[in-house]
């Protein structure tokens, strides 16, 4: 099993996306001493877990370069301190629009994933993912890939679902094939500015469903032209075995997932970081295995089944979604995904695409309830006594 | 009674589904050579698979499904 740490070494970003999830306005970067714990902790995590054999380190944010090459130098120095054996890897999810040669240099030397933020083709992209002054992005980040690949780098870029790309999703399969970008699709999320532009970019669980099952029949049978779609992948993925492939699906996310913020608060998601009611406690404050086992982490690590899904046909595969996407849709992390049909539909549709390869969907996984986990393999935790949290609205606030 | 017409021809690996299989199918086979039973029948299919961060492009490699 692996163990995923999403730090996000600031909140600041040198660009103003119009659909930005991050609900947190604070503006600090990580101080190198919040750093080398939080390091030294997820390590630590991760030798007490008998079932974590990796453990995956992802650089968000934020705008995680804002943060400079020296904070990224303190991490792989911190990493060689405190791994002891520790399998790890790193990646960094970045708009891109920072990196040069010595970026990519560097990338390419330490052994980082990068993964670049970019919505397709220039025309697509830069609508909604601008400077401050309302200037494009696409090109400085299309110079990232073009510096990054130089050094021998292979990045991918993640691309949002919202009401301007669903009718053009064969416009941007086509920019990814015939530039060979690796890539992920995600549903545009109800939070930080996205939730100011919400009546402008939302979409149902049925277009996004639509939308994704358009691209994924062109991409499941390209040939000569076919990328690396990860979300079409993790979705077969979790047919063919039987059990959730990603956190999207998995019944406890939280066991195997958290994230760490500038100042140290630690959280069961990176997607709700910032939100008062999701943090769990400060790094400094306590051992990392403690926070996870208090009350509130409590809370997260036992999501509850909904009836509605209990009699899913796909609930081993998905568990109600994405947990945070149903406590930022619906304030309640025991409620299901707000994509839920979505999810069905797709599931639905994955499972009649492998039947016309004659390929049979897995059986259900006996221990899918414990992401696949012998029971006894599972962390230790305590049984939730409270309620969850119930959400506390932030509402972003624009900077003038 | 009539098969029906996905029966009727021989499966065969893309690479969409090498990459979806993961691990061992990954590595030993091409697009276009035909998938064996053992792959197509979930009977015989291994269930070890591990989850992935879908936040990223990058924490789902085939590479490390290979356990």
């Amino acid at each position: 099993m692996r163990l995923v740490n999403v730090v996000k070494p600031t909140h600041i970003c040198n660009l103003a996306c119009t659909y930005c999830y991050s609900d947190d306005v604070r503006k600090p970067v990580m101080a190198a001493e919040t750093l080398g714990v939080t390091i030294r902790e997820t390590l630590e995590l991760a030798k007490q877990y008998e079932s974590v054999d990796e453990v995956d380190f992802i650089w968000h944010g934020g705008e995680p370069l804002v943060a400079g090459r020296e904070f990224f130098e303190s991490i792989v120095s911190f990493q060689s301190e405190f791994a002891s054996g520790v399998r790890f890897t790193n990646s960094v999810q970045t708009n891109g629009t920072l990196i040069d040669s010595r970026w990519a240099e560097f990338f390419a030397k330490e052994g980082f994933n990068v993964s670049l933020s970019l919505d397709g083709p220039e025309e697509i992209n830069d609508r909604f993912r601008v400077y401050r002054s309302g200037a494009g992005s696409f090109a400085k980040t299309w110079k990232a890939i073009q510096a990054l690949r130089a050094v021998g780098l292979n990045p991918g870029v993640c691309i949002v679902l919202s009401r301007a790309t669903i009718d053009r999703t064969q416009e941007i399969l086509r920019f990814l094939s015939d530039n060979h970008l690796r890539f992920n699709v995600i549903p545009l999320t109800l939070s930080g500015s996205a939730r100011d532009h919400y009546d402008e970019l939302s979409i149902t669980p049925q277009e996004y469903a639509r939308a994704w099952i358009s691209m994924y029949d062109e991409w499941i049978d390209a040939k000569d032209g076919y990328v690396y779609g990860h979300d079409f992948v993790v979705k077969t993925r979790a047919i063919l075995y039987g059990k959730a492939a990603d956190c999207i699906g998995m019944s406890n996310c939280a066991d195997f997932n958290l994230s760490v913020d500038p100042i140290g608060d630690v959280y069961p998601c990176a997607s709700l970081s910032g939100n008062p009611a999701a943090k769990l406690g400060n790094i400094g404050d306590a051992p990392l295995v403690d926070i996870l086992n208090d009350e509130r982490s409590t809370t997260f690590r036992n999501r509850a089944v909904d009836p509605q899904c209990a009699e899913c046909k796909w609930q081993h595969v998905c568990h109600g979604g994405c947990m945070s996407r149903a406590y930022k849709f619906t304030g309640n992390i025991n409620s299901r995904d707000f994509y839920c049909p979505g999810l069905f539909e797709i599931y639905e549709h994955v499972a009649g695409r492998l039947a016309k390869h004659s390929i049979a969907p897995g059986t259900r996984n006996r221990w899918h309830m414990t992401d696949g986990l012998d029971p006894a393999l599972v962390p230790f935790k305590q049984t939730a006594t409270k309620e969850p949290p119930r959400v506390i609205p932030i509402h972003s606030i624009r900077e003038v | 009674m009539r098969s029906r017409a996905s029966d009727s021809e021989t499966p065969v690996w893309n690479q969409a589904l090498l990459d979806s299989f993961g691990g061992d199918a990954r590595a030993s086979f091409e697009p276009g050579q035909a998938m064996p039973d053992r792959y197509r029948n979930q009977a015989d299919r291994e269930t070890a698979c591990s989850y992935h961060w879908n936040g990223n492009v990058h924490t789902y490699h085939y590479f490390k499904d290979a356990r």
